[in-house]
This record gives C-alpha cells, structure tokens and sequence, in this order.
C-alpha cells in the first residue's frame, strides 16, 4: 500500500473513482454527498475528464446513458431525493445495459426528508426502485477504506457485466473522516467493449444502444438474458465479512454504519459472557445467503439492525427461511441506534434463546 | 496575542474549528471576555457551534450564523456579529467556513475588521487530499486571502492523520509547515500534536508545540489548554 491520507468519505469516493478511471461525472448537488461533485469539480479536469453540473439529477443520469454507451468509465451520485428522481433513467440503463456507477448517499425520507443518515433506501437500490425485471449490484462499504476500495471495485463490476453499479452509503460515512491507504497502483480491468457506439467508420453495422424492443418474443428474450446475468452474479459476486463468528451462539445483521455500532456492541456483550457474532453483507444485491449458511448451524437467533422500519430485514428473513427467530431493532429519519437499546434487546434474547433455551 | 479579533481559516477538513474552539478557551483562561463566533456556511456538519455548551461554561458568548445545527442547509449570516466587532471589550474568535468559499465572509465584514486589531489564521494539515503539496496549500491560502480580502497573518500546523499518525508523520508536518513558512514569508504560530504514547518530537523547532489531548471528544481536548 502506498501513501496515507485523511478523507473526508465522500472524498474518499471521488478520489476513487478517478483512480479507477472514470472520464465523465454528471451531478446536481445535494447534502449529505455534495462533495462528491465538488472535489470531481476540482480534480477530474486534471484527470483529463469532463465534469459536468446538469440542470437536474434527471438530466445527469441521462448524461450518464449517453457517456456510458461509448463504454467510457462514467459515474454520477446524489442523495436519496435525488436518486428517486434518477429511478427512470436507471431503468433504461438496465434495459440498454449501459455500465455506470451510481452513488446514493443516504439521508432520511420520505419525501425531502431531512439531512441526517439513513439506510432507508434499502428497497430502492436492491428491488428496483424503477420500473421492469432488473436488478444492480449494490456494494455496501462500512469505512472511508472501503468507500475508496469498493468505488474502484464498482467500476470493474459495471464493465463486467454491462450493468450499473451501486455505492449505497450513508450522511455519516459520507461526512466522515478517516484515514485512507492508497494502492500505489488500482487493479483497473480492462474489457473489450464491442458494443459501444463509438463509430463504425462502415467498417461494421452500427451499434445501437437501446432499451426499446417493441416485440414481445424479442424483448422477452432480453429480459431472459438480463435474468441469465444476475444467476451468474448471484453465483459469483456475493460479499460479505463475518465478524467473531466462530463461537458466537447470536448472530447481529447490520451493514454500513450499523455494523460498526454492531462491532462495539460485540465488545460490550463479550465482558457480560454473551457471545455475539456479526453477518456483514457487503453486496446488498446479490444478498450474500452463503453468510447465513455458514453460521445458522451455530446461531441460536439473529438480531437484525438498521437505520430503517426494516428494509434488509425481509432479506435476513428469506435467507434463514424460518429456520430460526429474527428479532429486529431500527431507527428513522436521520436518528441512529444507540448502543444502550441494542444491547438490552441482545440481553433479552439471550435469555430467552441461550441460557433458557 | 496583541490582536484581539483571531479569524481562523484554512482548507476544509483541516481543524479549524477544533483550533477556534481550543483557542477560544486559552483567551478565556487568560481573563479576557471572549465571543465565539461560528460563522462556517459551508458545511452543516460537524461545527463547533456543537461545542457551544463547552465554550459557555468557559463563560464564552457564542453566536453563530443563523441556522446552525439546524439541519437547514441554508448560508445565512447573522448580524449579532458587527456589534461585537466595534466593542472593543471583547476579544473575538471568528471560526469560519472551509475554502474561500468559506472566507468569502471575513470579505463579508471586512470594512467593520480593523487591521491592527486582527490576525488572520491559516490552518494546514498536509495529509489531506487537496493541500498535500508545498504549491497546492499556497494556491488555497491565495484563494481565502483574496476571498477575505486581507493578508495571512499566522501559519498554524495541524498536520496529522488522526490516530495512525506515526511521528515521522509529525516531522513530516513541520517539515511541511517549515517549507510553506519559508516560501511565503508568513510565521507560524504553533504546531498542534496530538498526546499519545510513543509520541514525541525529536528535532529541534523554534516554533511552540500545543500537545493536543489523545481522545478526539471535544470535553478532552480542551485539557491540553490547562
């Protein structure tokens, strides 16, 4: 690793991205991530790219299609609002399978909400919050490291697979500042790109990028192909981190911020003689099930948490499929859990599930 | 310090208001009547204006721009601020916005800022992003001087990467801060390092050291003061 420097979160994620090669960034500010678009701003023209404020977060995700589809690396991020307002083009990206990073940095909704953390987005990013049968990988990171690691990672997993790649963080790990090692070199894949509408030059028929099919049989097929895609990435993509797993007998669920209040509650519990584990996914799409194979022959229940009513709950729920009991504890609107609750509901259901169980 | 009136200014993200906020308490300790003025319209996170239960058991007044902590995103000045400039019973630290972005508000009351009653502060920390390098810290301390329309008094060292800082970071810093002095004529005016075991400065500097408590709550900080 290479040189050390302190970064604010939202840094961390621009610095990355340039890093890894991005060439064009279309935004509109918003708090919590407007830093994002102010050190592109500063950085990305000297970088040799372009860096464009648009009209509009819809204008910016169409700027987006359009830069993709020269399968130029190409990045645009917002804050919940402005990521509900990106939803249509995000569609279309799917359909034309266009690859582009998208960065929400979460604050409390519904609606303007306010400007405080949230994980509320949970069933945007992960169930579509547009319109059709698509999905996009989305990378979870729970440190201002991971933001730098997994913004490069993200990159690589749009040119992968054709696909837009997902940055869901938070105001607090946005705002953040921690230090960040840098690699003095970015494992950067490079792939052939035969799609891109880049000209022909009549050497070859042209490329079209679309997402209109107006057959049914054919526009059928390519949804068979998209859902063809997500079985490979379901297979090979799924992240996740297991945290003092191998003599826990509960289990917390929490990514992002959360895990981090779970890691600290797993030092506390561990001075009461409570032995407490964590399942981190790092991929929020595809959700990691390995994780909960790995540790539900141990788990005596699972406590899941969340700065939301309960979004990644249905997940946990699906991946241990009644297997065992999920408890859940989560805050709202910009408010995040406190050790103190969590720690009396990890109490209760030790009781409850270890000592008289 | 002769002047009354400290604006502290700098890059964002460098420590600027943990500086104003220190600095506010040593004047206070040494039996001046002191304002705090929170005057950052650039970020509506992480100000000292958070601080403001410390600073008025200090018995330091605080004012701040209109909707700090509010969590409404909104540049609003007040204009508490302009009294308390002509009132010259009181000695003033202005903790202001990042950038010259932020500057633009000493710009703001510039006519009202009396130059042989004030210092302008510029904070360095070498180890972020965009002031990592001798040139680009002149670059931004040339933006906030023109943005604030008056000169940089004081360098103030504040180079550090938090908890990793290892002490070839320290001297690195001073290092740093030394070159910057040197190219742009300007004195510093301390060294801020954080206390931690391990942690020491084994080269000579003329420059004083302020040894900056090792937990990063607010309440610690303030100890190095005493």
């Amino acid at each position: 690793m290479g040189q050390k420097l302190l970064m604010r979160g939202n840094e961390a994620i621009a610095e990355a991205a340039i890093r890894a090669g991005c060439l064009h960034y279309f935004g509109y500010p918003i708090t919590p991530q407007t830093e994002i678009a102010h050190y592109m701003a500063k950085k990305l023209p000297k970088a040799g790219g372009v860096f464009l404020q648009a009209e509009s977060e819809v204008a910016a995700i169409n700027m987006v299609y359009g830069a993709g589809s020269t399968g130029t690396r190409v990045m645009t991020s917002s804050s919940s609002p402005g990521i509900s307002l990106k939803q249509e083009g995000l569609s279309y990206l799917a359909g034309a399978q266009v690859p582009a990073v998208v960065v929400n940095i979460v604050r409390g909704g519904p609606g303007l909400g306010g400007i405080q953390p949230a994980q509320s987005d949970y069933f945007q990013a992960c169930k579509g919050g547009g319109h059709g049968d698509y999905r996009q990988i989305v990378l979870a990171p729970s440190s201002v490291q991971e933001l730098y690691e997994l913004t490069v990672e993200a990159f690589n997993l749009a040119d992968r697979y054709r696909m837009v790649a997902m940055i869901l963080g938070d105001g607090i790990l946005g705002q953040m500042m921690e230090v960040v090692e840098f690699r003095d070199k970015e494992p950067i894949e490079d792939y052939d790109k035969p799609w891109a509408t880049v000209g022909h030059g009549n050497a070859r028929e042209q490329n079209v990028v679309t997402s209109i099919h107006l057959s049914p049989a054919v526009l059928e097929k390519m949804n068979q192909n998209l859902q063809d895609k997500y079985e490979i990435i379901k297979q090979k993509e799924c992240r996740y981190e297991l945290y003092n797993w191998e003599d826990a007998e509960l289990f917390i669920v929490a990514y992002g911020t959360v895990a981090r209040i779970a890691k600290s509650i797993i030092e506390m519990a561990k001075r009461e003689g409570i032995k407490v584990g964590l399942v981190r996914p790092v991929t929020l799409w595809p959700f990691p099930q390995e994780a909960f194979e790995k540790v539900i022959g141990r788990a005596k229940a699972f406590l899941t948490v969340e700065m939301s009513s309960g979004q990644m709950l249905e997940d946990v729920l699906l991946a241990v499929n009644g297997r065992r009991k999920v408890y859940f504890h989560g805050r709202m609107g910009g408010m995040v859990p406190v050790r103190d609750d969590i720690m009396k509901m990890v109490r209760d259901i030790y009781k409850k599930h270890v000592k008289n169980g | 310090m002769e002047k009354r009136i400290h604006i502290i200014t700098g890059h964002y993200g460098v420590g600027k208001s943990e500086i104003s906020v220190n600095l506010a308490v040593k004047l206070s300790k040494q039996g001046r009547k002191v304002l705090f003025a929170d005057m950052d319209i650039i970020n509506p996170y992480f100000r000292s204006n958070e601080a403001r239960h410390i600073l008025e058991k200090h018995g330091i007044e605080v004012t701040a721009t209109k909707f700090a902590n509010t969590n409404v995103d909104i540049p609003a000045l007040t204009g508490e601020l302009r009294k308390y400039l002509f009132d010259r019973s009181y000695d003033i630290v202005m903790d202001v916005g990042g950038d010259n972005a932020g500057a633009l508000v000493v710009g703001r009351y510039r006519n009202e800022i009396r130059d042989k009653e004030a210092a302008l502060y510029y904070v360095i920390n070498c180890f972020r992003p965009e002031t990592a390098t001798v040139s680009s810290v002149i670059n931004v301390l040339n933006e906030i001087r023109d943005a604030s329309r008056m000169d940089v008094s004081y360098l103030i060292n504040n180079s550090h990467l938090m908890d990793d800082t290892t002490n070839s970071d320290i001297e690195k810093g001073i290092d740093f801060a030394q070159e910057v002095s040197k190219t742009t004529k300007i004195p510093i005016v301390f060294h801020a390092v954080m206390k931690k075991d391990g942690i020491k400065i084994s080269k000579d500097i003329k420059e004083p050291v302020f040894w900056l408590n090792k937990t990063m709550t607010l309440e610690n900080h303030l100890q190095f003061l005493e």
